[in-house]
């Protein structure tokens, strides 16, 4: 109020008010000059207009009297001696924001017709006649649903798809001022959210109200609605000009996608009347091409999604690879074998083998406790370090104590490694073993039954106290014994029960058939996964073994093969 | 499936575990472990009596405690180890880092000795 006793008083009108004399006007001016209902300021077509309401004294817009006038911002309205600036604060935010849900709309939408959009539209009852002006419509019909398909069936970016397909419903049904599109905020949640909004006319800024009770009734039932607001009729009867009233139609039709509601398309009128019954069905129609659409352009962008992780995942495999031997070595006197498989495409387990000075070879089985691409990410470096360590010092016991060191410096709490080291010298055919908390060392001797658990000489894993020390044991590989090294994830593996394979299992796996590196490896992983069965929880599994070949097994079949000399 | 309960013994946290400790559990644990440090709660007792079953990622779990309350002067206790998890610590050598008493009792003692 710029002038008058309540100067200096702001007024928010939201979606209408009365000034007057009565107590119940929401601008209430105690003046004997001011009719009781003198005159009232409205929404209507986004716009705000002020209209008399047959006051005594009359209404003023910038001191000219008015009856019903569109107001701009800046406007003096003029009351008796009273005067009112009219000011619109701006709806700074996402067009979105104007729609809301409400559960009671003050004028309660009346449903006129439905439609059951799991139905294909413009069918035509093959028991009825049809006439040819029927057909000729119904042909125009299917038309402009396969345009409006075209238009978007290969937009897979919502947000360029969902203005087009608002585009298209506006040059389908002319008369719509109103259209939006709701969408689940994500996918399956069944929680719809305003997507996209478009109105006939920029300066319409009116908050869309959407009924909760019709929208809840085009979700669930999975049908289109036509409806009309129902006092509308009792307005239009009694002959008050209805486009002043904010009434409309409007038509609402579910976004269905393999029989899942992904949202609403609604459109609206502020004409009376403007969609037809028949409208429907075409709407119907689009909102199928749409769903359809809006689908693809969901799934699409789930696996973009998922394209970009895997390509993370991929690059953390290929550094983590080329951290792994790219083969076994190949060595005269003995048979290697080797099996690394991640739970994931990345894991905490690894292997490595270091060529030593002095004919030996550094045989490594860890594993990083922890799962992923961090892991991963660490134990190639891990590796690294490994491999430095291992050719500076020549006890793997020491080797060993310098990692525990290493591990600690990382300062990560939740980190820890086992591993097992074997150095072997290939002469003696002599190995050291150092364990930090890993899975012992198995030698399968080459007679069946007969093996040699090394689970005595063991360390606390790398990572968990400072100063750790370690020791280490020898034995020597007699020809045919084969060196079996592996990690936990093979015998924590669990079936569906969630029973571990566990030790005993392995060790029966190894006990029986041929002792040679690829055999074992193969014994020992079929058994496990036969155990495991279908359950999908599984960890890392890596095995490395080495063979010393029996150089007198093939001894007797060269003496049959020799014929004696008679 | 992991329940666990937490008891107040003086200054020490008594946790109790029943089930199994597995790569599914150990992150609700991890984030109770949380929880604790960010209490301030650096005498800690694991009674294991009821735990079925541990594999690496409950270990890990542990171990993280273990190593965090170390750096604040603080310890982790374990009480009633049996069956599958003893054989773990066993393995793993665990059995060498921890205290482990054959009762939650004991193990409390010990914070006050």
């Amino acid at each position: 109020m710029v002038e008058g006793a309540l100067r200096g008083t702001t007024y928010e009108i939201d979606e209408a008010c009365v000034l007057g004399r009565a107590l119940d006007c929401q601008v209430h001016i105690q003046d004997l000059t001011v009719s009781r209902r003198h005159a009232r300021v409205s929404r209507s077509n986004g716009r705000f207009v002020v209209e008399d309401l047959g006051s005594g004294n009359g209404t003023f817009v910038n001191e000219v009297p008015v009856s019903r006038h569109i107001l701009n911002p800046g406007d003096i309205i003029g009351v008796s001696t009273l005067r009112l600036r009219f000011d619109e604060i701006e709806n700074s935010g996402l067009m979105t924001d104007s729609v809301t849900m409400v559960g009671h709309v003050e004028t309660q939408p009346k449903i006129l017709k439905t439609f059951d959009a799991r139905r294909f539209p413009f069918e035509v009852e093959t028991n009825r006649t049809v006439s040819k002006d029927e057909l000729q419509r119904l042909s125009s019909r299917l038309k402009t649903a396969y345009a409006v398909s075209e238009a978007i069936a290969n937009l897979l970016d919502l947000d360029q798809l969902l203005p087009e397909i608002l585009n298209k419903l506006f040059e389908v049904f002319p008369g719509t001022d109103r259209a939006f599109v709701m969408l689940e905020d994500s996918p399956g949640s069944g929680n719809l959210v305003p997507r996209a909004v478009k109105r006939k006319r920029e300066s319409d800024q009116a908050e869309i109200q959407v009924s909760k009770t019709i929208l809840n009734d085009v979700i669930g039932r999975k049908h289109a609605v036509l409806t009309r607001d129902a006092m509308a009729d009792d307005r239009f009867l009694s002959g008050l000009s209805v486009a002043n009233f904010g009434i409309r139609s409007m038509m609402c039709a579910p976004l269905l996608f393999q029989s899942e509601v992904l949202g609403v398309v609604y459109i609206d009128s502020l004409t009376f009347g403007t969609f037809a019954e028949a409208d429907l069905e075409l709407l119907s129609a689009i909102a199928g091409q749409s769903a359809l659409a809006v689908g693809n352009a969901r799934l699409h962008g789930e696996l973009l999604g998922r394209q970009r992780l895997q390509q993370d995942l991929q690059l953390a495999e290929r550094i983590q690879q080329s951290f792994l031997p790219k083969r076994v070595p190949r060595i005269s006197g003995f048979e290697f074998s080797a099996r690394w498989d991640p739970a994931y495409e990345v894991g905490g387990d690894f292997y490595d083998f270091i060529p030593l000075p002095s004919d030996r070879l550094g045989i490594v089985v860890g594993d990083v406790a922890g799962k992923g691409v961090a892991a991963a990410l660490y134990m190639a470096r891990l590796t690294r370090d490994m491999r430095y360590f291992a050719l500076s010092e020549r006890e793997p016991e020491r080797v060993l104590r310098l990692l525990n060191a290493a591990v600690l410096e990382t300062g990560q709490d939740d980190l820890f490694v086992t591993l097992l080291y074997a150095v072997l010298d290939i002469r003696s055919c002599k190995v050291s073993l150092a364990n930090a908390g890993h899975m012992p060392a198995v030698v399968r001797h080459q007679d069946e039954g007969s093996l040699t658990v090394f689970d005595e000489v063991s360390g606390l894993p790398l990572g968990v106290l400072p100063d750790t020390t370690y020791e280490s044991v020898d034995y020597v590989l007699k020809g045919g014994d084969t060196l079996f090294l592996f990690t936990d994830g093979l015998v924590e593996a669990q079936n569906a029960k969630r029973q571990m394979f566990g030790m005993e299992r392995l060790l029966e796996s190894l006990r029986a058939g041929r002792p040679d590196a690829p055999s074992l490896q193969d014994r020992a992983v079929s058994a496990m996964q036969t155990f495991v069965g279908d359950a999908s929880q599984v960890d890392d599994t890596t095995i490395v073994c080495v063979t010393r070949e029996d150089d007198t097994a093939d001894l007797p079949s060269l003496r049959r093969t020799i014929p004696p000399r008679g | 499936m992991l329940e666990y309960d937490k008891k107040l013994a003086d200054d020490v946290v008594v946790f109790s575990m029943r089930g199994n400790l597995d790569a599914l559990s150990a992150p609700a644990l991890k984030k109770e472990i949380d929880t604790l440090l960010a209490e301030r709660r650096i005498h800690v007792v694991f009674d294991l009596g009821k735990l079925e079953l541990i594999d690496s990622s409950g270990v890990g779990a542990i171990v993280s405690l273990f190593k965090r309350v170390r750096t604040l002067q603080g310890d982790v206790k374990i009480a009633r180890l049996a069956g599958q998890p003893a054989e773990i610590f066993k393995l793993l050598r665990l059995d060498r880092a921890f205290d482990i008493f054959e009762s939650v009792e004991e193990a409390v003692e010990r914070f006050h000795t």
